[in-house]
């Protein structure tokens, strides 16, 4: 096997009396595009948070890149965050503006060209956009940096179809030609399953299974079949 | 950090705006807002002028209009943190590949320095209009203007020096409120808030409280009316605005909850 | 599960099964079959992994894989082509035919059948097949 690109050992998180992170035990392999998977609530995003220093676990150990998860790790991790929004004032080239003086690694041509194939009008304010072009504009802030790992929260999550297909593309286009890790999670796999070549499902603060994906078809069937198999009590409330 | 890159940073800050938040209330359109404003400036200068003709207005009390500076900076720094969690933009702030330190002493600058721009704004405006008021009404003279000018850089000086300290509280608190010591938050809004009453009681010695009254007649206003425990008060103001940014990137660095 | 055309091959992926075998088979297969005629291009892995919305990783192995049969040869700077020389894919059919006769038989056998039983279930299929068609 490949070296590690995250380590996780122990990890906890609690908010109040719920664990985020419940001692997760995890190890995702470089060179690859891992899929986080699990239900809402289930921490997926508490644990990408604990990647990039947004929280502090309250005990445990991770490590990412090698080194302890700070702004200084920051530089090689290209980050999209939960839910996130963009600045409403902001025009898409301002956008971009933000990211080249900001993001080390970012390369203005390449976002200017993935914004031409996301079709993405660079004049255009955030303010006035859908959804879905405010999620394309946020994901080629990502994906135009030549940097070791990308993670990112709920891509899909609230955006059209066409902006899902074209954000999937890029994804696609994006990893063929490079070298990096990305890390994926989300709580819907329709479409995206056959992008993931490494798989973490995610319960109660837990890895309940890890592992090649294609190992896990082997295994169980498809990513979806398992998906509604171990969620099932989930679904039902 | 170069410095190029925090001086993008502090730009980013200064220009910043707006908030989906706001945007999603009810929507009144911008004529409207330009309506709303004229109506209000057309009252409040067609009042002072009111007064200016009956020889009533003691032009130096115009920088009274001033006078609400410390909240309204305090809410301007509030306001400037509180703005990347309304708008969702907080994860994009916070996990920029620079010390937290360092963003929230961007922020801050961004801030003091759109307020520096407001002063100025509000400086040449202001003495335009006393200007023209001297020309066109006898009870007003040259001499008048000058004295009006002074007394408002006085008074100025001192909203640019106090600022920042205000407004790295204001930023303060909408920090606290994101990290694991949100549960003081409401002794600090009662603390920060009485607090700011109390510069407007700073001994007499340090500024004198007919400052703006004078200036009328024979009394004319002069340059540095204050006493020599002004700048030390105003220079640990500085040094206890640098202790409070450095805290909050402390805060921000190892305190926060999302 | 729909069938995908990607310029001249067809595939079929199943997401409950292993993705890499399905590819590899049924490029392998598409090539012996001449679906795909010698010397033509083959898509492009990124083009591949687009239509099929899959890791191109995946596409990448299966094709290092078909490089290794054989099958196809990479032209620097100008991407992969099916092999220009017959041989090889007779070569290779003959290889895959001989896998399918070799598991084909590991079956019948442990069915307890003889050799002659086995003769005997192909001419009652070739027949079948061939009044099939006389019908």
């Amino acid at each position: 096997m490949t070296s590690t690109i995250v380590e996780c050992h122990q990890l906890t998180k609690n908010y109040g009396k719920k664990k985020a992170l419940n001692e997760l035990e995890v190890a995702i392999p470089a060179g690859r595009i891992t899929g986080i998977l699990g239900p809402n609530g289930c921490g997926k995003s508490t644990f990408f948070r604990t990647l990039t220093g947004l929280v502090r676990p309250d005990a445990g150990r991770i490590e990412v890149l090698g080194k302890p998860p700070g702004w200084q790790n920051n530089r090689d991790i290209a980050y999209l965050p939960d839910r996130a929004r963009w600045y409403p004032s902001h025009t898409a080239r301002m956008a971009l503006e933000w990211g080249n003086s900001f993001l080390p690694g970012f390369s203005m041509e390449r976002a200017i060209q993935l914004c031409d194939y996301m079709d993405i009008d660079l004049d255009m304010r955030v303010r006035g956009m859908s959804r879905g072009q405010e999620a394309r504009i946020m994901l080629i802030l990502c994906l135009a940096r030549d940097v070791q790992l990308i993670v990112l929260d709920e891509p899909f999550t609230g955006i059209d179809v066409i902006s899902r297909e074209a954000i999937v593309a890029s994804l696609i286009d994006y990893l063929e030609d490079s070298e990096q890790s990305v890390l994926i999670s989300t709580h819907d796999i329709q479409e995206v399953e056959g992008l993931f070549d490494y798989t973490v499902m995610m319960k109660e603060g837990r890895a309940i299974w890890s592992g090649s994906t294609e190992d896990l078809r082997a295994e169980y069937g498809s990513l979806r079949d398992v998906f509604r198999k171990m969620y099932m009590k989930e679904w039902n409330k | 950090m170069d410095s190029a890159v925090f001086r993008n940073l502090v730009r980013h800050e200064f220009r910043n705006k707006g908030s989906w938040r706001k945007q999603s209330r009810i929507r009144v359109s911008r004529g409207w807002w330009l309506a709303y404003f004229l109506i209000i400036l057309t009252a409040v200068v067609g009042t002072m002028t009111y007064f200016a003709i009956n020889n009533e207005l003691q032009i130096n009390s115009i920088w009274y209009v001033t006078m609400g500076f410390p909240y309204m900076v305090f809410f301007w720094g509030f306001g400037t943190v509180k703005r990347e969690w309304e708008n969702d933009t907080y994860g994009w702030w916070l996990t920029m590949p620079f010390p937290r330190a360092e963003l929230i002493t961007a922020k801050w600058l961004g801030v003091w320095l759109k307020l520096l721009l407001g002063i100025v704004f509000a400086f040449v405006l202001l003495s335009a209009y006393v200007f023209v008021l001297s020309l066109a009404l006898p009870a007003y003279s040259l001499t008048d203007v000058g004295s009006f000018m002074i007394a408002g850089i006085d008074w100025l000086t001192l909203v640019a020096g106090f600022s920042p300290l205000i407004i790295s509280l204001g930023m303060m608190m909408s920090i606290i409120q994101n990290t694991s010591l949100r549960p003081i938050s409401p002794v600090l809004w009662v603390v920060f808030m009485s607090g700011l009453s109390l510069l407007f009681q700073l001994p007499d010695s340090v500024i004198s409280e007919s400052m703006l009254q004078e200036g009328m007649g024979e009394y004319q206003a002069e340059w540095f009316p204050y006493s020599w425990e002004l700048p030390i008060v105003m220079g640990v103001s500085w040094i206890l605005t640098y202790a409070a940014l450095r805290f909050q990137g402390y805060l921000l660095e190892k305190k926060l909850e999302i | 599960m729909e069938e995908q055309q990607v310029g001249s091959l067809h595939f079929h992926i199943d997401f409950s099964q292993p993705l890499y075998e399905q590819i590899l088979d049924q490029a392998r297969s598409a090539i012996a079959k001449g679906e795909i005629a010698l010397g033509d291009k083959m898509p492009s892995v990124r083009e591949l992994a687009q239509e099929l919305r899959i890791n191109p990783n995946t596409v990448m192995r299966a094709y290092q894989e078909l490089e290794r049969d054989g099958l196809t040869e990479k032209r620097r700077g100008q991407g992969t082509y099916v092999t220009s020389s017959p041989e090889h894919v007779a070569s290779f059919r003959t290889e895959l035919a001989a896998r399918y006769i070799d598991s084909f038989m590991e079956q019948m056998e442990s069915l307890g059948l003889s050799w002659e039983d086995i003769e005997k279930y192909i001419r009652r299929k070739q027949d079948a097949a061939q009044g099939g068609l006389g019908s």
